[in-house]
């Protein structure tokens, strides 16, 4: 069953173009990341859904319907804004019994649901307050509460955890996640934090300039992605010019910086072509040169350039002696001092699994 | 809003200093002297105050037509804020949400009358009223006092709903409110200290003001500036000092009070 | 899915005028009415009147003539009104400013409640009336007001100065009517500064004094324009205040005008000269914006 559905979907603002024939298909339920860099485009497609931007063409249809006519106030969609868009003037209570106010519903049954929420996000102390008394916090919470009241066929956040601190975010994502699966309600989430967009969404969608360059579950997107933009803003990476040096039927071997050697299947890849290989800093890890190179794991050499230590990891940053730089992640444990003296020498072992390679 | 510790002690902060201080003795000298001179039981103008007396208070009623002009005043005051406020909400709403071509020659347009001189207004209108043949009426007195103060409500809703945030609106929008709704719940009590600002200002404006009046009244119709100002022109008696005076702390009451309450004179510095 | 090949079509332009601008006519509307029926019909009457005559008896001629504005630019007497109003409005100007900018200087840096205090002074100033105001400045400047008895009480003077009903006294009181309006614009726009440019500026090595001229200055131009645009409009057509305080030698030229009307009743004269005093002023003021424009790349 669907539950959200984009169609081709074009806007023109100011007159440039800012969306380009852009489809999506949710499923009712489903919770899906619009992830891009800014002025790509997402928050535009977010508006566009809720109503207050019109397309110069395509569709938006909710649950089959098209919606496309419908001014914002028709849509039951819930919106939660970047900066919250709490009413200064009510309290929390007041706030949240606002859309079931304008649905007409008022008296005891319209409290006890907007108790029922406010409890839902643990806010139900609070229901007197002014916004300008709650936290960064509890303003979103109570943000959360107000749109979700009115059971809306969509849920819309738009960067709904940039504004909190580490640890809050951190909390609040598995709050909002839990809550959305709680409910069941079809999802859009606006960011351009990766990692929020990569745990909480059943799917990613990565957008650039406007249009949607891939959209697949957070794993398939993050190992395998398609292009290397995507590969890039999805997390850290390694991207290297390779040449194809040798080929038969089944097999290509790709050569490149600092020794680098590997053979994969073939695909379409074609004698001298020249492709750009793609490989996670987590999915390196590090040997010494007087180690027996007898396996046949793709390496690369050159001399240990600087090391940066975040807690968690150690980032090890290598320099080939063709001048290439390549970042490695490795747990502080798996090594010693000595051998990250900077200047070493030292090999680094992809692992051959998350290989990407992408045609130039 | 900014708030410093103390600057630097050095001879250009310690000028700017003493001429602020001496700027804003300046600016209170002449209200308080003259609230003094109020209470001089003496008929002159004169110092030092020789002896404490309320007679120049009692005197505020033997004023030529006060009581009759400062009803006038009053209510042409009133109305005329009444009804540009009214205008004025309407007319900032389409500046501030809307975008249509020549948006910013209308907003000079109607934020021109603080720029004219006031003596030209009067000119105009006495001319055009005696044209149409409803000169020196109340009515056209109002109008007058309308066209005067227009702009300053115009001006404080304009600042007011430029500051508020945009999203709020939306969210009402979104959360199933019509435009109207929208309106009346959300967007107007934001707007309450550029409401009760505009409204402010365009009364103590007409209510205080004399060229416009001076060309538009005639006979019965008069208003109180004018009483006031003959009374100064053919008197000499400190009788305006205690009408000054009583003026100047019923406005302050006033402003206090809106400041306390609404928050005006916050709000609008931002 | 290829996204390099994005698909350009032609915007649908289904949004017709009215949809686009609807609610804003409407919103306009009764306003837009009543300004044209009061404020532009009657201003747009003022300048065709001034292009009229008036015959002896007061009958207003049918011809459309010069004359009049003819008249008001060959007047000696006009030219000299003009001149002092110009000058006299120019030194208030400068007067005001030079009060007003360390009061908008000094409520940056007090702490809140001094300031609070300051801002309820200022803005009482504002909202009292402007006859009051004046007859404030004649209770201080008479012969025996406040100012006499004090320097004559120190010693200073032995008879006391003649200060009211001149140029002097109406430039004082022009200067203590104009103060409020312009110190709120330049402090709105000081405020408007993050404190972190100056401290920066000092970190730098610039003492108060280039602080203040490199960068508080040149940033705070668009108030301090603002500022001096209201003042030297309002004292160009100043009329109570010239008119209580002033005498016929100190006239402005608001009070020639309607002199011109009241008294005279010369009606197509009277429009001439005020004609006349609002393009002035207009063209005295977007020159002024030009100058700021020009020479200190303000944005004004």
């Amino acid at each position: 069953m669907t539950g959200l559905e984009l169609d081709n979907i074009s806007v023109w603002l100011n007159g440039q173009q800012i969306l380009y024939d852009v489809s999506m298909s949710i499923k009712k339920g489903e919770c899906v990341a619009l992830l891009g860099p800014s002025g790509c485009g997402k928050t535009t497609t977010l508006r566009t859904i809720a109503g207050f931007i019109h397309p110069q063409s395509g569709d938006v249809r909710v649950a089959g319907k098209s919606c496309i006519g419908l001014a914002p106030n028709k849509r039951n969609m819930g919106l939660v804004f970047q900066d919250y868009a709490l009413f200064p003037h009510m309290t929390v209570a007041q706030n949240v019994a606002y859309g079931l106010r304008m649905r007409k519903q008022t008296g005891p049954e319209s409290d006890k649901l907007v108790k029922q929420f406010l409890e839902m996000v643990q806010l139900d102390h609070v229901g007197d307050r002014l916004p300008e008394n709650l936290s960064g916090g509890q303003k979103q919470r109570v943000a959360l509460a107000r749109a979700l009241v009115i059971k809306p066929d969509i849920l819309l956040l738009d960067e709904p955890l940039g504004a909190l601190d580490r640890k809050l975010r951190d909390q609040m994502q598995v709050e909002l996640k839990q809550l959305q699966k709680q409910l069941g309600v079809t999802t859009i989430i606006v960011t351009h934090d990766q990692e929020e967009a990569l745990s909480l969404a059943d799917r990613v969608a990565v957008m650039f300039s406007g249009a949607i360059w891939e959209i697949g579950s957070p794993q398939a997107l993050y190992d395998m992605p398609r292009h290397r933009d995507v590969m890039d803003f999805l997390g850290g990476s390694n991207l290297f010019n390779c040449c194809v040096t040798d080929v038969d039927d089944e097999n290509a071997t790709l050569s490149g910086p600092g020794g680098f050697q590997t053979v994969l299947k073939r695909g379409d890849l074609t004698l001298n072509e020249d492709v750009l290989v793609g490989i996670r800093p987590e999915h390196l890890s590090i040997s010494i040169p007087n180690e027996a190179d007898a396996d046949k794991a793709p390496t690369l050499r050159g001399l240990v350039h600087e090391t940066v230590y975040k807690g968690t990891l150690m980032e090890i940053l290598i320099k080939t002696h063709d001048d290439h730089m390549f970042r490695a992640s490795v747990s502080p444990r798996s090594i010693s001092q000595a051998q990250i003296t900077s200047g070493n020498p030292i090999s680094l072992v992809l692992e051959k699994d998350y290989i990407r390679v992408f045609k130039s | 809003m900014q708030t410093s510790k103390a600057p630097t002690k050095n001879s250009f902060n310690y000028a700017v200093s003493i001429t602020a201080w001496l700027a804003l003795i300046f600016l209170l000298a002449p209200v308080l002297l003259t609230a003094i001179v109020s209470f001089n039981s003496s008929f002159f103008i004169e110092f030092p105050p020789k002896a404490f007396s309320f007679k120049w208070y009692w005197n505020i009623a033997n004023i030529a037509a006060i009581g009759q002009s400062t009803l006038i005043s009053l209510s042409i005051a009133f109305v005329a804020a009444l009804l540009c406020t009214t205008l004025a909400i309407a007319a900032a709403l389409a500046i501030a949400r809307y975008h249509f071509p020549g948006k910013v020659l209308m907003t000079a347009f109607l934020l021109s009358p603080i720029t004219m001189p006031m003596v030209a207004v009067g000119i105009a209108l006495i001319q055009f009223f005696i044209l149409i043949g409803t000169a020196f009426t109340w009515y056209s007195l109002l109008i007058g006092h309308m066209v005067l103060v227009i702009a300053y409500p115009i001006r404080t809703l304009l600042a007011s709903l430029t500051l508020m945030n945009p999203s709020l609106e939306e969210a009402s929008l979104s959360l199933g409110a019509s435009k109207f709704m929208a309106f009346w719940t959300v967007t107007l009590p934001q707007l309450k200290p550029g409401l009760i600002s505009g409204f402010l200002f365009a009364f103590l404006i007409s209510f205080d003001n004399y060229p416009i009046s001076v060309f538009l009244v005639r006979g019965g119709l008069t208003t109180m500036p004018i009483e006031i100002f003959n009374y100064i022109a053919q008197n000499l008696d400190p009788t305006p000092a205690a009408f000054s005076t009583l003026y100047v702390i019923i406005v302050s009451l006033i402003i206090a009070f809106a400041e306390r309450r609404y928050r005006i004179i916050s709000y609008s510095i931002k | 899915m290829n996204p390099h090949i994005p698909t350009i079509r032609d915007p649908i332009t289904e949004i017709t005028f009215w949809s686009r601008f609807g609610g804003a006519f409407c919103l306009l509307s009764p306003l837009l009415l009543f300004l044209a029926f009061f404020y532009v019909v009657p201003f747009a009457n003022l300048i065709q009147e001034s292009f009229r005559l008036t015959s002896l008896d007061g009958q207003v001629s049918d011809s459309l003539t010069l004359h009049q504005y003819i008249k008001t630019l060959s007047s000696s007497r006009i030219a000299r009104v003009m001149e002092r109003t110009f000058s006299m409005s120019v030194l208030t100007v400068v007067i005001t400013l030079l009060l007003s900018y360390p009061i908008a200087l000094l409520m940056i840096r007090i702490k809140s409640t001094p300031r609070t205090i300051i801002l309820l002074v200022i803005f009482i100033s504002l909202a009292s009336s402007l006859i009051v105001r004046n007859y404030g400045w004649v209770v201080v400047l008479s012969d025996k007001g406040a100012l006499n008895a004090f320097l004559q009480a120190i010693g200073l003077i032995q008879e006391p100065l003649r200060m009211m009903y001149s140029k002097v006294a109406i430039v004082i009181a022009l200067v203590h009517f104009s103060i409020p309006s312009m110190v709120l614009p330049i402090y709105g726009s000081l405020l408007r500064q993050p404190r972190s440019l100056t401290e920066a500026s000092l970190s730098l090595g610039g003492n108060s004094w280039q602080t203040f001229r490199k960068i508080t200055l040149p940033l705070s131009l668009p108030g301090v324009f603002g500022g001096t645009v209201l003042t030297f409009a309002l004292s160009m057509s100043a009329y109570v205040t010239p008119l209580m305080l002033g005498s016929p030698s100190s006239s402005m030229i608001s009070q020639v005008a309607a002199e011109q009307l009241l008294v005279q009743l010369n009606f197509p004269y009277g429009s001439a000269i005020i004609v006349t005093l609002t393009v002035l002023t207009f063209i005295l003021v977007a020159f002024y914006a030009t100058i700021l424009r020009r020479v200190f790349r303000a944005d004004v």
